[in-house]
């Protein structure tokens, strides 16, 4: 590709809120420009990270702080300390991850390279741990704007259900 | 109050799912006197039970049981043993809709007739018409408190609502915020619609028709109607054809009678 468009997800991965992962001590990953950090009981801090690469990239939001997608990896690892089978699918993930040289690649390559594995159990199970893990999270439904439960409130009915005024001469 | 039937009872009526067909129907019964039970596979769970929160409400009333799914779609791939978002529980998939209530139209009542002969496609024709069904339609439309029919009003319409009609304004004569099974005004001593978002998770305010807490009820009331929650009906033994009764499991228990 000589002219290359921007796919959505390379133009969703700009100006992104993710800064540059770091591991430290071994166990603790530090994000968002050190905004956020986790530390890590059964997969190392280097693993964690890259796994949180794998997410943000699976699931790219440019307004999404590294601590949405660092919840979701330590949500999985904290499972894993008491899960083998688990433990081992997300060092192996890792490994893969490391291999490729993952955090130094651009969206694109990123994506390319998360496709070529999106039928393993790798994938699959971060994957499975961002859908929930990110899109139940109040946290990111207050980013998005999603207001959320209403019934306690009186459900929309005076809260701005139909109250778009820029229809007026539509 | 609602009624009580010994397990062996066999002179009542057993009607097996409490959702729009079951709960319906052992209301219709009940008010006529005749004695039934009703099983339901799932819990009962009341409006108080409702979240507004998908995730959770998933796990709260939808059909649990692992999913089987097969072929080529997407879902088969991504989510093969998802449980499907349909309600396992006392109403039924009642509690779940989101009330759209439509008549067939004339020429759908014909589909062959209409659209001919297509390959691949086995269509048919009902072998009822749309006169004879309208009868039974005002019925429903009237038991449901279907907006736009029984001088009932519209439901309001929000934003994407107002965006869409000011978009139909440009070629269509007729558009509305549709034929709902939910309250616009009081009604069959339920109140109007709140405009809580959350129809599919159970409607909180219970402006939205469900046997859940429409014809369940009432069914109750009468003292002639039992409903047995958690009781999956495992099989129906029959003899010479005619279904003699209903086994049922209920939770952890063999099956009875």
């Amino acid at each position: 590709m000589s002219s290359k468009v921007m796919g959505r997800r390379a133009f969703l991965a700009t100006t992104s809120a993710a800064g540059v992962i770091m591991v430290v001590g071994g166990n603790m990953v530090i994000g968002g420009n050190g905004a956020w950090a986790m530390s890590t009981t059964a997969l190392s801090g280097d693993e964690a990270a890259m796994l949180v690469r794998m997410a943000r990239a699976t699931y790219p939001h440019a307004m999404l702080d590294d601590a949405i997608y660092g919840k979701v990896i330590s949500g999985l690892d904290e499972k894993a300390s008491k899960d083998e089978g688990l433990l081992k699918t997300l060092k192996s993930g890792a490994a893969k991850l490391t291999e490729k040289k993952f955090d130094t690649l651009d969206a694109e390559t990123q994506e390319a390279t998360l496709k070529e594995m999106e039928t393993t159990a790798e994938f699959q199970t971060v994957r499975g741990a961002c859908i929930t893990g990110i899109y139940n999270n109040q946290d990111v439904w207050k980013v998005f704007g999603y207001e959320g439960a209403s019934a306690e409130l009186g459900g929309y009915i005076h809260r701005g259900f139909n109250d778009i005024d820029w229809l007026k001469d539509a | 109050m609602a009624a009580k039937f010994d397990l062996n009872d066999d002179s009542v009526v057993v009607v097996v799912g409490s959702g729009a067909g079951g709960g319906t129907l052992s209301n219709e019964l009940a008010q006529k006197g005749v004695n039934v039970v009703v099983l339901e596979a799932g819990g009962r769970h009341e409006i108080e039970d409702f979240v507004n929160d998908e995730w959770a409400s998933f796990g709260n009333i939808s059909w649990l049981d692992k999913r089987t799914t097969s072929g080529t779609w997407r879902v088969a791939k991504d989510f093969s043993g998802l449980p499907a978002w349909i309600v396992k529980a006392v109403g039924g998939s009642t509690v779940h809709w989101a009330g759209a209530s439509l008549r067939f139209q004339e020429h759908e009542f014909k589909v062959k007739t209409t659209y001919g002969d297509i390959a691949g496609a086995n269509l048919l024709d009902w072998p009822i018409s749309l006169a004879e069904m309208e009868p039974y339609y005002e019925r429903a439309e009237d038991k449901m408190g279907v907006t736009g029919t029984h001088n009932i009003p519209r439901l309001p319409g929000n934003n994407n609502y107002q965006v869409l009609a000011a978009g139909a304004k440009v070629g269509y004569k007729e558009f509305h915020t549709g034929n709902m099974a939910i309250n616009s005004e009081p009604r069959d001593g339920r109140g109007s619609c709140q405009q809580i978002g959350f129809c599919f998770q159970g409607c909180k305010s219970g402006a939205k028709r469900s046997t859940l807490y429409t014809e369940i009820p009432k069914g109750e009331a009468t003292g002639y109607m039992e409903v047995r929650p958690n009781s999956r009906s495992a099989d129906q033994p029959r003899r010479f054809g005619k279904v003699t009764g209903v086994l049922m499991r209920r939770q952890g228990r063999e099956p009875s009678r």
